[in-house]
């Protein structure tokens, strides 16, 4: 029974590591349409940089979030104006194919810019467990999973008690609508662009107190944050959230009383199985597109 | 007015896709050097997969981005069947493209009816499932990889000369273009078309989409899973991490898009520049700037996806309209 | 009109095609340098790895053409080719072969590219040097001049159930058969060969309890539930056989989920050389059992020419490539020892690389463990021998434990620098004293 509550824990705790991970991506298909393929390698850039700034300065990651929200924040804008809104109309392949083409550029800058091996930051903590009634947490992923938390309370909070938030929302939901109403489209979609982006760093620095960076781990994350996306429902935080956990559960328990090598396979199955009976996701809305 | 032989052959001949294929076919005659023909046999092979993936995902604006699954299956029915059980690669083949289209019938049902984008989610989550359940089954038999024997024999589809892969290729090639020009000529291909550019309207107009992405979808398949099978007989070794790798599914759809998608000499095109341009990057610049090179190919394929998605063979078809236009400027 | 010209442009681009390949024709012969070719894989996933053993061979490569050379003073220039996945492997190879028509091969480091690789070398008749250890059936696929100087899966395997019973058991005061040992390995070709049908099968012949035989994929990123089964069968032995980011991953899990085993041996543990490791893990990483098919650091049994020639490699290594060599990592000291093993003493006997002249060097060769930093000595089985043709019967394993970044060789005994400490303290309570070391030797 004490291991059936460990697993959930764990279950739980890696759930929050993958909704984070999948909260940039939420935000940024939701809002802007946008199918990036080559989130997985943002991530992995996003770590990079939580990683150099721990190595520069000595300071903990997730300290290093001074400096790397805002210039994710600008990047995300940046992104938005010189790429990301050539994209949005063309038709879906166009999206896959170009953000396939930055996922190159990533992956093969990163492996210029840092060689091949495999780097992590070791933090005070990195090591600390917590320890109660035989269950086992490590502060690593307890630090995370408060990060996600506080993320998410901070996005939900603007998303509907700001004007600039709910513009968003308005966009997301339906986009002529939102236009004949005034809203400056283009100027919403660059700030979700950023926000997106600022996820995906916040998602980095965490993953790097307890993951070690490669340039090549970007296509791993990046299915994985899809299937949570696209299970949890389209342009649904909740929705995300909710996948993620769900997810990791499911890995965990497949993982512990049937068969670790096939924990994969079984997400993927339960992925396909509920697109089969719900194809908008758990908590999606029906349709999207004005 | 009756369309003799004697012009229907004219205007094959001057059919520009037919001189490019049959230049093609010339090319592995140019060179005897080991290498060269090894590059022309990846070249072949890859612009055939790339066709196969055109098909449905290029004419059919179906987005499949698991098309590795059929490889996979392809190299393992015919890889087992011949190293474990001794029977005929050439069998193999055959009962691979059978299994090409049961898997992709299965695929189809089960993922055709959702939103496009969620198809091609769905084709990298089943290659993918695929390639972990192989993994599995592999590993508790005798081992990972599996080592097909090196017997000479065209009833082995093995042989001690490349060129015999190299036409054998070509041959595939050929193939899958031919069925695709006639499909294109055929009534599943104007229904295609429709259901590729607007499915709903098509639908409205009464076209079964759905039926027809399953046909189409199935012949893709067929294609790919033999193509599998074929490389399987000549790496002459499979692991699944190897069959099942997400590579091989980009690489189909990068050689077309950049050809030019649903065209028919596209993925050619794709396949004929960019195989030996990485090839020439890991082998002549190789070591360190390696990765540079594929840099570049990141880099080319955003920009090309910006400015001219048509891929090449819009360039082509753009450069030609310039000319003609200052021609005829010209004369007046 | 329009139609010629999309005919010209499209055999343009046909002749463009060959042309940069047909160029390749011409190979330049180099008439004072002796080319050796070396495949490995250079870029993607196995890269750090890969690069450590070139590394290797370009210090012995060195060392050697410092010396004067081989045969008629020529010097020995490398050419690589990278094997960054299995087609790259193919096509690297036949280039190498084909296109800059070198005449031996030294590599491939990866099981899984060794199959590709190995009959490439066999069909042109190329001498192939296989420098690491890789899976067991390589050995029966009939290549008559392919040479495996590290040991066999099998072996391997075998010696670190035997390290069990003869070192192990004794210090934990308890009989072998008592002993609970997981098994936990990389679901591939050579994780299989070394756990499963090496030490599992060699485990359960000496009587020793096995509970739980599992493989896992290595593209895990969790492996809580794993751990966690693991955890159930209580087990007093923890045998893993992992590659660097998998090795991690279990290594981080296991501590998390709080596995506490009384010994932790990590079978050929690639991760604990990169200093990384030692960044990630710190004092946590002391007391692991490593198995290695290289000394390492421990050179005190080696003759004095052969110690003086590992600390002069010590000493190149760090400075050419600009890296503090704690230890050398075991890939680097695999390729130097395999290469200097090659230049040193096949090839000047033979005289050429004709493979029979080879063969007929080899054949006779027999060298003591002093003689050079790989465990076991240098003598090889003839190519008729139906289960380990070609292979090295004298390459073994040595068992070192680690402690504060250095290892220290604890079996087989009369190798043993330092009495190993068994059981070990539980994560987080590992930090160490050397003075609390219990050396063997000065």
């Amino acid at each position: 029974m004490e291991i059936f509550i460990q697993l959930i824990i764990n279950g739980c705790l890696t759930g929050m590591t993958y909704a984070l991970m999948a909260l940039g991506l939420s935000i940024i298909f939701g809002t802007l349409g946008l199918i990036n393929f080559a989130h997985g390698d943002f991530i992995m850039l996003a770590m990079y940089g939580g990683f150099l700034i721990s190595l520069c300065s000595g300071m903990d990651p997730y300290l290093g979030l001074f400096i790397m929200l805002p210039v994710a924040f600008v990047l995300g804008i940046a992104l938005y104006r010189f790429l990301f809104k050539r994209l949005i109309d063309a038709p879906e392949e166009s999206h896959i194919i170009a953000t396939f083409g930055l996922s190159f550029v990533f992956q093969y800058g990163a492996m210029l810019l840092f060689s091949a091996e495999y780097k992590s930051v070791s933090t005070d903590y990195s090591a600390n467990v917590f320890h109660f009634w035989n269950q086992y947490i490590d502060y690593p992923h307890i630090y995370g999973a408060l990060a996600a938390v506080i993320l998410i309370a901070l996005l939900i909070s603007f998303l509907h008690y700001t004007n600039t938030g709910r513009a968003i929302r308005a966009v997301s939901e339906q986009r002529r609508g939102a236009m004949m109403i005034g809203i400056n489209v283009h100027k919403i979609y660059a700030i979700a662009a950023g926000l997106g982006l600022c996820c995906i760093a916040v998602s980095g620095v965490s993953l790097i107190t307890f993951e070690s960076v490669h340039p090549t781990i970007g296509p791993h994350f990046n299915l994985l944050c899809w299937i949570i996306v696209v299970l949890g429902g389209i342009g649904s935080i909740p929705g995300t959230i909710l996948g993620a956990i769900i997810i990791a559960v499911m890995e965990m328990m497949v993982g512990y009383y049937f068969e670790p090598a096939l924990t994969t396979f079984a997400y993927f199955v339960m992925f396909l199985a509920i697109l089969m009976i719900r194809p908008s996701g758990i908590f999606g809305v029906k349709e999207r597109r004005a | 007015m009756k369309v003799t032989t004697g012009q229907r052959l004219q205007s094959y001949i001057k059919d520009p896709l037919v001189v490019f294929i049959a230049v093609l076919g010339i090319l592995p005659l140019l060179s005897s050097h080991h290498f060269y023909l090894q590059m022309l046999t990846l070249v072949f092979l890859f612009a055939f997969f790339s066709e196969a993936w055109n098909i449905i995902s290029g004419f059919g604006k179906q987005f499949s981005l698991g098309h590795v699954a059929f490889f996979g299956i392809g190299a393992y029915i015919t890889g087992i069947l011949y190293a474990d059980y001794g029977i005929s690669p050439w069998i193999g083949l055959a009962l691979s493209g059978v299994f090409g289209i049961l898997l992709a019938l299965l695929i189809g049902f089960a993922t055709f009816r959702l939103r496009a984008f969620f198809f091609t989610l769905s084709t990298i989550a089943c290659a993918e499932a695929l390639r972990v359940l192989f993994t599995y089954w592999r590993l508790g038999s005798t081992g990972l990889g599996t080592t097909i024997p090196a017997v000479n024999g065209l009833g082995n589809l093995t042989f001690s000369h490349e060129i015999y892969y190299t036409y054998l290729a070509y041959i595939l090639l050929l193939t899958v273009v031919s069925v695709t020009y006639r499909i294109t000529k055929s009534r599943i291909g104007y229904y295609l078309f429709a259901t590729g550019g607007d499915e709903e309207a098509a639908k409205s107009l009464g076209v079964n989409t759905y039926r027809i992405k399953l046909i189409v979808f199935a012949i893709s398949g067929f294609f790919t899973a033999i193509g599998g099978g074929f490389y399987c007989m000549y790496m002459r070794y499979i692991e699944p991490c190897m069959v099942f790798a997400v590579d091989f599914s980009v690489q189909f759809a990068v050689f077309a898009i950049v050809g030019g998608l649903g065209t028919i000499a596209g993925p050619i095109l794709g396949s004929v520049i960019l195989i030996p341009l990485s090839t020439f990057f890991r082998s002549w610049i190789g070591g360190l700037f390696t990765p540079i090179g594929f840099l570049i190919y990141g880099i080319i394929l955003v920009l090309i996806i910006l400015f001219l998605p048509g891929g090449l063979m819009k360039g082509i078809s753009m450069m030609k309209d310039k000319i003609a236009q200052r021609i005829s400027s010209r004369k007046e | 009109m329009k139609r010629a010209f999309v005919n010209l442009v499209v055999i343009t681009i046909a002749c463009l095609v060959s042309l940069p390949i047909g160029g390749f024709a011409l190979a330049d012969a180099g008439s004072k340098s002796v080319k050796i070719g070396v495949i490995l894989p250079l870029t993607g996933p196995q890269a750090p790895i890969g690069r450590e053993v070139l590394r290797g061979i370009e210090v012995a490569a060195d060392m050697v053409n410092d010396m004067g050379g081989i045969w008629n003073k020529q010097k020995i220039s490398l050419v690589t080719g990278d094997a960054a996945n299995s087609e790259s492997a193919r096509t690297e190879t036949e280039r190498l072969i084909t296109v800059e028509k070198v005449k031996l091969l030294i590599g491939v480091y990866s099981s899984s590219l060794a199959f590709i690789v190995h009959p490439i070398a066999d069909k042109y008749n190329v001498v192939f040097w296989e420098t690491n250890a890789i899976a067991d059936r390589l050995r029966q696929m009939g290549h008559e001049n392919t040479y495996f100087f590290g040991p066999m899966a099998r072996g391997w395997g075998s010696q670190a159930a035997d390290c069990v019973v003869e070192l192990i058991a004794p210090k934990l005061e308890k009989d072998p058969k008592e002993l609970r040992i997981a098994v936990v390995y990389q679901g591939t070709e050579w994780g299989k060969s070394l756990s499963h049908d090496g030490f599992v099968k060699r485990a359960k012949e000496l009587g020793l309890n096995v509970v739980i035989d599992a493989p896992y994929d290595p593209n895990t990123m969790d492996f809580s539930s794993l751990i966690l089964k693991i955890k159930r069968t209580n087990p007093d032995i923890v045998h893993t056989q992992n590659y660097l980011d998998d090795g991690y991953r279990l290594f981080r899990d296991a501590r998390k989920n709080g596995l506490n085993p009384k010994v932790w041996i990590a079978d050929g543990c690639p991760w604990a050389y990169v200093d990384e490791a030692f960044q990630k893990f710190g004092d946590d990483m002391n007391f692991v059992l490593d198995l290695n098919q290289v000394a390492g650091g421990n050179i005190w049994n080696l003759s004095p020419t052969t110690q003086s020639q590992y600390r002069e490699f010590l000493d190149r290594y760090t400075k050419k490539y600009n890296i503090k060599a704690v230890a050398a990592s075991s890939d680097v000291a695999v390729g130097f020892t395999s290469a200097m093993a090659l230049f040193e003493h096949v090839l000047p006997a033979a005289g050429s690389l004709d493979p029979k002249k080879i063969a007929e060097v080899v054949n006779d060769l027999s060298l003591p463990s002093t003689a050079t930093a790989r465990p076991g000595g240098i003598k090889f089985a003839p190519q008729s021998d139906p289960v380990q043709a070609g292979q090295n019967v004298r390459a073994g394993v040595v068992a070192r434990q680690i402690f504060n970044k250095k290892y220290y060789t604890v079996w087989p005994k009369d190798s043993a620098e330092i009495e190993a400490i068994f059981p070990i303290p539980p994560f987080g309570k590992r930090a160490f004293d050397d003075k609390d070391l219990k050396m063997l030797i000065q």
